[in-house]
């Protein structure tokens, strides 16, 4: 035993001084040694796309451009075009033919939604995207407390950047050409999303690209002797925040440790999309010819390639270079060595330092997804009408003589089946074999088969055809999805000449197990659960623990933050661990291992823990009420109101919106609702159709949450509460007929009742209308491609008021920030908390979240000022602001739990067990009296025999605060 | 002389003590995890620990909350508790010895094989609740039972089995006589392979004539002790249930308690409802049923002597 310890320290000892000796580590003389920082040295380079003089035919300048009649304002030459507005752009074409069209422009403000323009010149119209240059902060990157190195931040390049107009709603990424006929054009470019400068507007050739064996012929020379080697991860620029770097745990990658995460390549899930351009800067040091070979990763995609293309300076040198498939490497990395007709090909450079770009493009895989993308519209238009006739269980034993209902049907569905069976020869033939996916567009046109068998059923068959999961149409949207994620992650580009030996793209067999057993060994002896709860910061002066519970990419990003902008200012040190289980709270209170903060706890924590003197009062501070006049709204803190004390502030904010399918909606001639009572109107239309409303409500599995039913109560102006607080005001006249309107769209409208996935039913065009929460509005945005463009946002239903408005009023209580009544550190921690709920901090937060990690990282802050700067498209953006002054909080009692429960069993007795909803609801008050009468007793307000001895505090918090701030 | 003698007070004290000094390790451990955390039960049973503060001594005040105020516990939570047990403790145990005499009439290769399958549910049931029951008994269309009773023109519209207060007993129930094959199980087939041949020969000769008798007369003497094994585990194991009716339906609670059990109420009240001390209470009550239940195996099962 004693002798494998030995053993074991013997290994780990060796195993850290190679590390520490470098062999594979880091090069710090690379890269971090000179001092210009990453963003000048973006700025200075020259990438994009370089164009030859000879290739523009002519430049349209900002004196070409009109807005509204106008001219633009100018800044710096180039015309200021605000999001929403259109230029119109003059441009002299010598002789009719195909141009391409490169814009050069410059985004303003460091907005992440991925934004667009749309071009319209000639005969085309073609959205585009346009792109920020984003580049790391610093390649000397952070260590985190764990000796890890932390995603660099990342920064927005000030650049004019120079791009051709390519259509960015396909895997065609190559430059447009548009017709144009000779004399004075007009190019018309409306800019959907963002600012921008726009500097010009240039008509170039359609560039054309010569074969390898024509480019190997222009120039003479031999091989480098001197090989090139780039490392992933230090690149110059890239057209998105978010492609990014990470530490992939392989032996074969460079730099890599067995004792600590060193960032190694770029992250094949921030990769992966079309048109998303990273740029690579290195040095030749002798001029003559250059293999090419990637060390790369592609686990995503078994029996098919991603495919990418390769520019030299801006410029793709032979055809061969573009559409580079990078084959499946299951999780071990590999090399992919450029090559021509099974030779390896070179490259001729001159020393002197140039670029590297890799991208996407693939015509041809673009054009097969645009026919099975139109097969998919047009099957489910044929399902939309199916269910127009027969709702989407249609009766079995029924028939339908359906050439009546629908001319033509079932010629088109035997066209489809046909089409289909084409584009999966066409699809396998380009894989070479015929990849597991692509049996999907069998099964499709299997199923189409099927249902033709019997025409007069035809209606029987939508849930086969367009509805539901595992549907034809379900399948190709999944096909389409696949083919369309074009993920690799990459870790080193060699250029190299002809007596350079490629290192091996896997780690040997040896090395691997050795670095295995480092790894293990190493695991034995540290902290591999990183940010694992502790109370690092309780035997520190100036230092204080945080819990946090959240995922640990927040929290890695929170400590960057804190130990980069909050330490240094104040001096205090703070140590975050991640809290996946808020009882720990309860558990280390108990134990006296508190941490001073806590921060993402559920909405109620904070209450019940003030309520039981286990969380600081924050009304002690002197600034308080300051503090959160200029940051939140007041009703926010409504939930953490105890005895004239405030426990707790909001962290985060929900909202809910009302998400329709305008497709649907149009097909189906409904408006959108208002009220409830529109609400229950255009039921009995969804349901013959087979389709439904979603409520929040029906998703919640078991007990459903207070925050999916207390709007009814709310918009009806019924209390929850009686005045004294000692008991529920639920079933007051007006709170009997809230819950009433609630229960009629279940029992009435038959509104379903259990709805487990919103995302998909949505998706499914099952339920095409819906009251959503922020989560599934994100969902919607970032994971549902297949519905992009066919959704709208509304303001969520309300209730008519005897004034004629309608009060659409939402619950948005969500997670909360408190400090522990056990702290010694009382000062520090309220400092630290208003660091971290400060607009400035919250709006850097959020921003870092989503260049780090991506769009869909969308923090929802509950700071006034931070909400207001959310990204969200611009068009939703209105409706969301819209809703969101509409929030409102019920405030926590001690029994609220049982209201919560006893509401939810009501509900249920309602529409399961059909008892009325007055009787339920006055059953579920007699037991949330009793509750409250414990409670109380409990805390000390009434005697055993029901006396009151002291009154429940119900002020609001408003009120409390205005007396605090007198104070 | 003094050296011999010390010999022989080590030796002497060695014979007599060398017993707790192999059993240390195990009396160390069930001092640490099992009686200690009994006692402490037992002593916050008493108190209005709110898992924050100790306010005051409650004497028996919680035990007699529990009995006469608690209108929940002794409407929906005992009431579910027995009605669980009694089926699925009972049940679950015989089908294990029907299942268990079935499998050893068989020959070895299916035997193990099918021992194999019966065994599977007991050990992969907290995964199998939500990814084959929780679909099965989904609430809207695309649940299995659901689609099935739509298609057969059963029912009309879907039924939410998992948050119906009607449904969702029986459906725990089921699941839990699904999953019951357990060790229990293992054992009692262990003790019916090991049961002499020669005693069913010469039960032969002195005149059982059919199989059923054979069961009664010969096996059932023979593996007293594997059923009481069987038995114990039954007992507790169904009591102790935890997580079925809240992963079936989603919540503790499970809608108006329909599915809630001991276990489920004493997180409730422990953790939802931050009062330790009446939890405590709750607990110390499940181990006395608990125990109860055992003494009873030992009357029925027990060797008599």
């Amino acid at each position: 035993m004693s002798v494998l310890l030995v053993l074991a320290l013997i290994i780990t000892q060796l195993g850290i001084f190679t590390a520490t000796a470098g062999s594979e580590g880091r090069n710090s003389s690379e890269g971090s040694s000179d001092s210009i920082s990453c963003v000048e040295k973006a700025k200075n380079a020259q990438y994009w796309i370089t164009l030859d003089d000879s290739d523009i035919i002519c430049t349209a300048g900002s004196d070409d451009m009109q807005i509204n009649g106008n001219a633009p304002e100018c800044q710096m030459d180039a015309a200021f075009v605000g999001a929403g507005e259109s230029v119109l752009v003059s441009v002299n074409v010598p002789s009719a033919g195909d141009y391409a069209i490169v814009l050069v422009y410059q985004t303003i403000g460091n907005i992440i939604v991925q934004s667009s323009i749309g071009v319209n010149a000639g005969n085309r119209q073609i959205k585009s995207y346009i792109n920020g240059v984003w580049c790391d902060e610093s390649k000397d990157y952070l260590l985190d407390r764990y000796n890890n190195e932390v995603t660099p931040s990342q920064e927005k390049v000030d650049v004019f950047v120079k791009d051709y107009v390519r259509d960015c709603t396909t895997l065609d990424f190559e430059p447009v050409s548009f017709t144009l006929s000779a004399g004075e054009q007009v190019i018309t470019i409306e800019n959907n999303d963002q600012d921008i400068y726009l500097q010009s507007v240039l008509l170039t050739k359609v560039p054309q690209i010569v074969d390898y064996r024509t480019y190997s012929a222009s120039f003479d020379g031999s091989t480098s002797s001197q090989p090139i080697i780039i490392e992933g991860e230090d690149y110059l620029a890239k057209s998105d925040s978010y492609v990014r770097t990470k530490a992939d745990i392989n032996p074969s990658c460079y730099p890599y440790s067995s004792f600590q995460k060193l960032l190694n390549a770029v992250d094949y899930y921030s990769w992966k999309t079309a048109g998303q351009r990273v740029v690579w800067q290195f040095e030749a040091r002798e001029t003559g010819w250059y293999h090419i070979a990637f060390h790369y990763t592609q686990s995503q995609k078994e029996g098919q390639a991603v495919y990418r293309n390769i520019e030299i300076d801006g410029k793709c040198l032979f055809r061969e270079m573009n559409e580079v498939g990078f084959d499946y490497t299951g999780s071990d990395f590999a090399n992919k060595i450029l090559t021509v007709d099974g030779q390896p090909a070179k490259i001729y450079l001159a020393e002197g330092v140039h670029t590297i770009s890799l991208f996407t493009s693939v015509p041809s895989v673009a054009q097969v997804i645009g026919k099975i993308n139109t097969i998919r519209n047009e099957l489910s238009e044929i399902g939309l009408d199916l269910q127009q006739v027969a709702g989407a269980n249609a009766d079995p034993n029924r028939t339908w003589d359906i050439e009546t209902y629908i001319p033509g049907i079932t010629d088109h569905l035997r066209d489809l089946q046909k089409r289909l069976l084409e584009v999966f020869d066409e699809l396998s033939a380009m894989s070479g074999s015929s990849a597991a996916s692509c049996a999907n567009l069998k099964q499709a046109a299997g199923i189409i088969g099927e249902s033709l068998k019997r025409p007069d059923k035809l209606p029987t068959y939508v849930n086969q055809l367009s509805v539901g999961s595992g549907s034809a149409t379900d399948m190709l949207a999944q096909l389409v999805n696949s083919i369309n994620e074009q993920g690799m992650s990459l870790d080193r580009i060699y250029l190299y000449g002809d007596n350079y030996d490629l290192p091996n793209g896997q780690a040997g067999f040896w090395k691997s197990l050795w670095h295995g057993i480092q790894r293990f060994i190493h695991s034995l002896m540290n902290r591999e659960g990183a940010y694992g709860v502790s109370s690092a910061g309780a035997n520190e002066k100036n230092a204080i623990t945080v819990w946090v519970n959240r995922p640990i990419s927040y929290v890695e990003t929170l400590q960057v933050m804190t130990d980069s902008t909050f330490t240094p200012k104040t001096g205090i040190k703070v140590y975050f661990s991640v809290m996946p289980d808020e009882g720990k709270l309860l558990l280390a209170n108990a134990s006296d291992t508190c941490p001073d903060v806590a921060l993402g706890v559920t909405g109620d924590r904070p209450y019940q823990l003030g309520a039981r003197g286990a969380a600081y009062d924050l009304t002690a501070f002197d600034d308080f009420s300051d503090y959160i006049y200029e940051n939140f709204e007041t009703y926010d803190l409504e939930p953490f109101v105890y005895d004239g004390s405030i426990y707790g502030i909001p962290e985060t904010k929900n909202f809910y919106v009302l998400m329709y399918r305008t497709d649907i909606m149009d097909k189906l001639e409904l408006d959108i609702p208002n009220t409830w009572e529109d609400v229950a109107n255009m039921m009995p239309v969804l349901r013959r159709s087979g389709m439904t409303f979603y409520m929040p409500l029906s998703s919640a599995t078991g007990t459903k949450p207070l925050a999916t039913i207390a709007p009814f109560f709310l918009q009806n102006g019924a209390d929850l509460y009686s005045k004294d607080g000692m008991s529920t005001a639920l079933n007051s006249e007006n709170g009997i007929a809230a819950f009433k309107r609630l229960t009629d769209l279940y029992t009435l409208y038959s509104v379903q009742n259990n709805a487990p996935s919103f995302y998909n039913n949505f998706r499914y065009g099952v339920m095409p209308i819906g009251v959503a929460g922020f989560s599934s509005y994100v969902e919607m945005i970032y994971a549902a491609p297949e519905i992009a463009g066919k959704w709208a946002i509304a303001p969520a239903p309300g209730t008519l008021q005897p004034d004629g408005t309608i009060n659409r009023q939402q619950v948005s209580v969500d997670r909360s920030d408190l400090i522990m009544k056990s702290t010694t550190k009382p000062d520090q921690s309220w400092e630290f908390m208003k660091w971290w709920m400060s607009e400035e901090t919250q709006v850097e937060f959020a921003y870092t979240l989503q260049t780090k990690y991506g769009s869909e990282y969308v923090w929802n802050s509950a700071n006034k000022h931070a909400f207001n700067q959310m990204s969200f498209p611009k068009s939703d953006r209105d409706v969301i602001m819209e809703q969101w002054q509409e929030s409102a909080n019920y405030r926590t009692m001690p029994a609220t739990y049982m209201l919560e429960r006893e509401l939810s069993n009501a509900w249920y007795n309602v529409v399961n067990n059909h008892i009325s909803p007055r009787t339920a609801l006055n059953e579920a008050v007699f037991t949330i009296n009793q509750e409250t009468a414990i409670r109380m007793q409990q805390f000390g307000y009434i005697d055993e025999d029901g006396n009151v001895i002291k009154k429940y505090d119900m002020r609001s918090a408003a009120e409390i605060l205005e007396e605090v701030k007198n104070r | 002389m003094k050296l011999k003698n010390l010999f022989s007070t080590v030796r002497r004290l060695g014979n007599s003590y060398s017993h707790w000094v192999m059993l240390l390790p195990y009396l160390l451990l069930f001092l640490a995890f099992i009686l200690l955390p009994i006692l402490l039960a037992v002593g916050l049973s008493f108190t209005n620990f709110d898992s924050v503060k100790i306010d005051s001594f409650m004497a028996l005040e919680n035990y007699i909350r529990a009995f006469t105020k608690d209108t929940v516990f002794m409407q929906k939570i005992l009431p579910n508790t027995i009605l669980y047990a009694v089926i699925v403790g009972p049940g679950g145990y015989l089908l294990s010895f029907v299942m268990a005499w079935i499998l050893s009439q068989l020959t070895k290769v299916p035997r193990t094989i099918l021992a194999v399958i019966l065994y599977m549910p007991s050990l992969i049931s907290g995964v199998a609740v939500s990814t084959i029951w929780a679909v099965t008994f989904a609430g809207d269309r695309t649940g299995y039972l659901n689609t099935l009773l739509i298609q057969w023109g059963v029912i009309t519209e879907p039924i939410t089995w998992l948050q119906s207060t009607d449904y969702l007993m029986p459906i725990m129930i089921f699941v839990a006589l699904w999953s019951s094959m357990g060790i229990g199980f293992l054992s009692m087939l262990s003790g019916i392979l090991n049961v002499d041949r020669e005693q069913y020969e010469a039960g032969l000769i002195d005149g059982i004539s059919n199989r059923v008798q054979e069961v009664i007369y010969i096996t059932i003497p023979n593996i007293r002790s594997q059923m009481l094994f069987g038995a114990v585990m039954a007992v507790v194991n169904t009591f102790n249930t935890t997580g079925l009716g809240v992963a079936l339906s989603g919540s503790n609670p499970t809608p108006d308690y329909a599915g809630s059990l001991i276990v489920n109420h004493i997180d409730d009240v422990g953790f939802i409802r931050y009062e330790m001390g009446y939890a405590a209470a709750l607990s110390v009550v499940l181990l006395v049923i608990v125990w109860v239940f055992n003494k009873l195996s030992y009357k029925l099962f027990g060797d008599s002597d």
